[in-house]
């Protein structure tokens, strides 16, 4: 997907956002976002609609412990000391 | 010249050497620093050296060997690593010039198990400014080039690791990797480069990019040689937070076990379609060698999410780092280089909830792609690179902004595989008709990274495909 540059008027905009919001200045030409150029934001909002309500982030690393090999599973769960 | 064919052996064979007497941790050390001092430093590869503790370590280890028997699986064989491990009295300077000073008050985990099976540690590696960044360009320490044609960018983050194990600078060397920065300097300058499972290998100790997606892996010249160090570090550290409790099964064990019954995926309308023509006909002529070796090809419909996972990756990679680097962005930021401070400050334009989205989506991407993937195959392949190597200038983004589509699509299969949290092992698989290597990987089941070097070794045995050498002026 293509990103795009932010225009002078939303480069303002995101200067004001970072004064306002973080406190210091932001040269113009630093103002370079390509994640939102790109539409990712609406991207993530449109798949985190299907996510369950009880979703939270630490339930990524269950699963990722969950699909070890046998041989590789903690040793309280393989049978061994 | 004797210290070139030293430095150009495998690990393996240099330990077995200084065990047997054959040759001495000096003599091998001495042998290092020459390629260090020498072309490396002409390729920018190094960030620090302290010759005289590092022969001061050959020394040590030299001594060692004439008293006891029993010796550590690195016993006197010279390492070097990423300017990002921290040993306690040394400087970290992490390619910036904000920790161009700072000097650790700890030793990271993973070099204290390395000292601990009795390994030098012979120099500092250059690396992109804190680690954020995918083709060694650094506007503050200099760009790193690489060792087959200095023209050409050697990847990055762990820019200088994949140059200085390539050039026979190390026998090894550690690198980070959270969105590919293992696996894109082993990929551009023809080395075996590891991202392990999220949480095998301790980061304790190490520079933070990203919590969510940092991993430290080994840069080698050889399949056993990256499992051999692999099997030295990985394992639980109480001192990482994110480390897991996982057994690690022996890397080395059923390494020459070959690929007969070993199912490799291949995906069908995805990763290998988005390579160029080059590096597909490369990646599909090591197919054909896993094929002729007993492997079973299965096609693989590579998830659509994978493509979120990657754009994912690289809005979070930002966001976390941004709030790392907060304090710095606002009180120094004319220390940091222009493409570093950008990207940080892109970071921080992500709105937490969108954030949290972000993670949250993380298990129902990994459930979607352990149903596809995981439970049909042992492994599957995919570039590392999606185009030739280019040129440090042409992919200069301060100067050529039009170069950052190809930049955004070098990681399109480095970043997912960071979002899954799966191991990924770049092995080497020839060359592009710039004359610069390139690379596949192989993506693994969470956990088992000796599937993945068994895979690996049965092609590096066929092909030789870690044999050549770049060039040494």
């Amino acid at each position: 997907m293509a990103a795009k540059a932010l225009n002078d008027e939303q480069k303002a905009a995101l200067g004001r956002w970072f004064e306002t919001f973080q406190g210091f200045a932001v040269p113009a030409e630093a103002l370079y976002d390509p994640s939102r150029g790109s539409g990712l934001g609406e991207m993530v909002k449109a798949a985190a609609r299907d996510l369950p309500f009880e979703s939270e982030p630490m339930e990524f690393l269950d699963l990722l412990y969950d699909l070890a090999p046998d041989e590789a599973l903690p040793e309280d769960e393989n049978g061994g000391g | 010249m004797a210290d070139v064919a030293l430095t150009d052996l495998p690990l393996e064979t240099v330990r077995d050497m200084i065990a047997d007497g054959e040759t001495s941790s000096r003599e091998v050390a001495e042998a290092c620093l020459a390629r260090l001092d020498g072309p490396l430093a002409a390729l920018n590869a190094t960030a620090g050296i302290d010759h005289d503790d590092a022969l001061a370590q050959a020394d040590a280890a030299d001594a060692v060997r004439s008293r006891e028997a029993a010796l550590g699986p690195l016993h006197g064989v010279p390492l070097a690593h990423k300017d990002m491990f921290y040993r306690q009295g040394r400087i970290s300077a992490c390619g910036s010039r904000i920790r161009a000073g700072v000097v650790a008050d700890k030793t990271s985990t993973v070099l204290r198990r390395f000292d601990a099976a009795g390994a030098l540690d012979v120099a500092r590696l250059n690396m992109v400014e804190f680690a954020l960044g995918v083709t060694g360009h650094n506007e503050i320490t200099g760009h790193v080039r690489n060792p087959w044609n200095a023209d050409y960018i050697p990847g990055g983050s762990s820019s200088g690791s994949g140059v200085a194990v390539a050039s026979g600078g190390a026998y090894g060397a550690m690198g980070s990797d959270t969105g590919g920065s293992v696996r894109f300097p082993a990929s551009c300058c023809g080395v075996v480069g590891l991202r392990p499972t999220l949480g095998r290998i301790s980061r304790y100790g190490c520079m933070p990019l990203s919590h969510s997606f940092d991993t430290v892996g080994p840069l080698t010249r050889t399949v056993r040689d990256n499992a051999l160090l692999y099997q030295v570090i990985a394992g639980f550290d109480h001192r990482d937070p994110a480390a897991a409790p996982h057994a690690v099964p022996e890397a080395l064990e059923g390494i020459e076990d070959g690929v007969a019954g070993f199912r490799l995926g291949v995906p069908e309308g995805g990763f290998l379609d988005a390579a160029s023509d080059e590096v597909r006909a490369r990646i599909e002529a090591a197919i054909e060698v896993y094929r002729k070796l007993g492997a079973e090809i299965v096609a693989i419909d590579q998830p659509a999410s994978l493509d979120l996972a990657n754009q994912m990756c690289s809005l979070l990679i930002a966001t976390e780092g941004a709030a790392l680097h907060a304090g710095w962005l606002e009180e120094r930021p004319d220390d940091y280089g222009r493409q570093t401070y950008a990207r940080f400050l892109s970071g921080m334009m992500t709105p937490a909830t969108r954030y949290l989205q972000a993670l949250n989506l993380r298990r129902a991407i990994l459930e979607e792609y352990a149903e596809a993937v995981i439970d049909r195959c042992d492994a599957m392949i995919a570039p590392v690179m999606m185009d030739p190597v280019p040129t440090i200038e042409e992919s200069d983004l301060g100067g050529n902004p039009g170069f950052l589509e190809f930049i955004g699509r070098m990681g399109i299969a480095t970043r997912a595989v960071a979002y899954l949290g799966v191991p990924g092992l770049a092995v080497p698989c020839g060359f592009t008709s710039n004359g610069l290597p390139t690379s596949f990987q192989l993506i693994g089941r969470p956990f088992d990274e000796a599937t993945l070097y068994r895979a690996a070794r049965a092609y590096e045995r066929e092909t030789g495909c870690t044999a050549p050498r770049p060039p040494i002026s």
